[in-house]
């Protein structure tokens, strides 16, 4: 899977954060378009800041040899947060999940598929689908495990599933009902 | 009216919901588990080609048995699985047609997931990377161990094994042989003189290229 980076991303100056206020609103605004359509297309969930840095060709142009480093990509991702577009993980802001998709958005996509699949009535361990054989072709296959229970809260508050956790063991799982 | 909302279902987890869950927590597990420990004997058998290639036949023994032990626990997680699976469709069975056997597969659930439990409690003092590399160490502690697993396994096998992993001995022995075969020369071959050869041949072509432009400019 490839993606295809608009012109911007060869921009040298795009890498540098700008110092005029309304050219830097303007900047962030296009890092974050540029960001979210990035990790729709690649289907990234989550992400740490530290791990990406010099890796993630969305952060790093070897082409034009500029990158973003840890602090620049956290100002994207804050902007992203400033959205409802992410999420920060944990306070030092390492951590963060990525929300193309909004929990209500997530929350209908999988039970929509637990009922085209007939699998209402029926008990799913997260790691089933998140990792599941079934789920293979399916968008939320290797999603962000916080998004997965966010969004299945929805469902809980809508009486369209119940979370609850094993006899002798920690692992969640959710039994989907037939509204 | 034909609503359809005429008989509120309860919504509650029940007993039986949770044995399900337990059950498919415990195959998620196994499959994690089988993932993990294939490396754990990628590596036992590094180590048993190194002890041989140290000359500690013994310990290169020890290396494939405990390779050999592991191997045997996968194919115990594969029947589990199997047995983990059937138990699931079973129970779904027996909730479709309403039956009131689940009594029996409720037994049949927990006696399953006791010997699941123990499965996986022995995977998981296989799946130590460190234990594996203890086989490298001369230390005291380390010396304990071989013997204790040495111990421990020389009861786990049948003849067909012991023969399998004897095999396998030979076989790493062999190919350390040939490992040792004298080397290729490393000296240059003589030098046979043909070399002007290609130069000569190259004029020709080149002779025998030349009249075509003429033929098409004619």
């Amino acid at each position: 899977m490839s993606f295809q980076f608009p012109s911007i991303y060869d921009f040298p100056p795009f890498y540098t954060i700008q110092p005029n206020f309304t050219t830097r609103e303007k900047q962030l605004q296009m890092w974050s378009n540029l960001a979210l359509s990035y990790f729709r297309k690649m289907k990234i969930t989550s992400l740490s800041v530290s791990e990406s840095v010099g890796k993630l060709d969305l952060f790093t142009n070897k082409k034009i040899q500029r990158q973003l480093d840890e602090e620049k990509i956290r100002i994207v991702l804050d902007e992203l947060v400033k959205r409802g577009n992410a999420t920060w993980k944990d306070r030092i802001k390492d951590k963060c999940s990525i929300l193309w998709r909004t929990y209500d958005e997530w929350a209908n996509l999988i039970y929509k598929w637990i009922f085209d699949n007939g699998l209402t009535n029926s008990i799913c361990t997260y790691y089933e689908l998140l990792n599941g054989d079934m789920s293979n072709e399916d968008d939320f296959q290797g999603l962000d495990e916080d998004t997965l229970q966010k969004s299945l809260e929805i469902l809980v508050k809508q009486k369209k599933a119940q979370i609850f956790s094993g006899s002798n063991s920690d692992e969640m799982g959710v039994k989907f009902f037939h509204t | 009216m034909g609503s359809s909302s005429s008989k509120p279902k309860s919504k509650k987890i029940t007993s039986q919901d949770k044995a399900i869950l337990d059950l498919k927590i415990q195959r998620d597990k196994l499959t994690q588990y089988q993932k993990k420990i294939q490396v754990v004997l990628d590596r036992e058998y590094e180590i048993a080609k190194i002890n041989l290639k140290n000359g500690d036949k013994k310990k290169a023994l020890l290396a494939l048995k405990k390779r050999k032990y592991q191997e045997q626990l996968i194919e115990k997680i594969d029947t589990q699985l199997m047995n983990v699976e059937e138990l699931v469709n079973n129970y779904k069975n027996v909730e479709m047609t309403r039956s009131i056997e689940y009594a029996v597969v409720e037994k049949d659930i927990i006696d399953k997931l006791k010997i699941g439990n123990e499965t996986l409690t022995k995977l998981n003092n296989e799946m130590s990377i460190e234990k594996v590399e203890d086989l490298m160490n001369e230390t005291a502690e380390a010396v304990a161990y071989q013997n204790e697993i040495s111990e421990l396994l020389s009861g786990a096998f049948t003849v067909e094994d012991e023969e399998a992993i004897e095999d396998e001995l030979n076989q790493l022995i062999e190919e350390e042989i040939n490992n040792k075969l004298p080397e290729v020369p490393n000296t240059k071959l003589p030098k046979v003189e043909v070399e002007e050869e290609p130069e000569s041949e190259k004029e020709e072509v080149k002779a025998e290229r030349k009249p075509e432009p003429e033929l098409v400019t004619a």
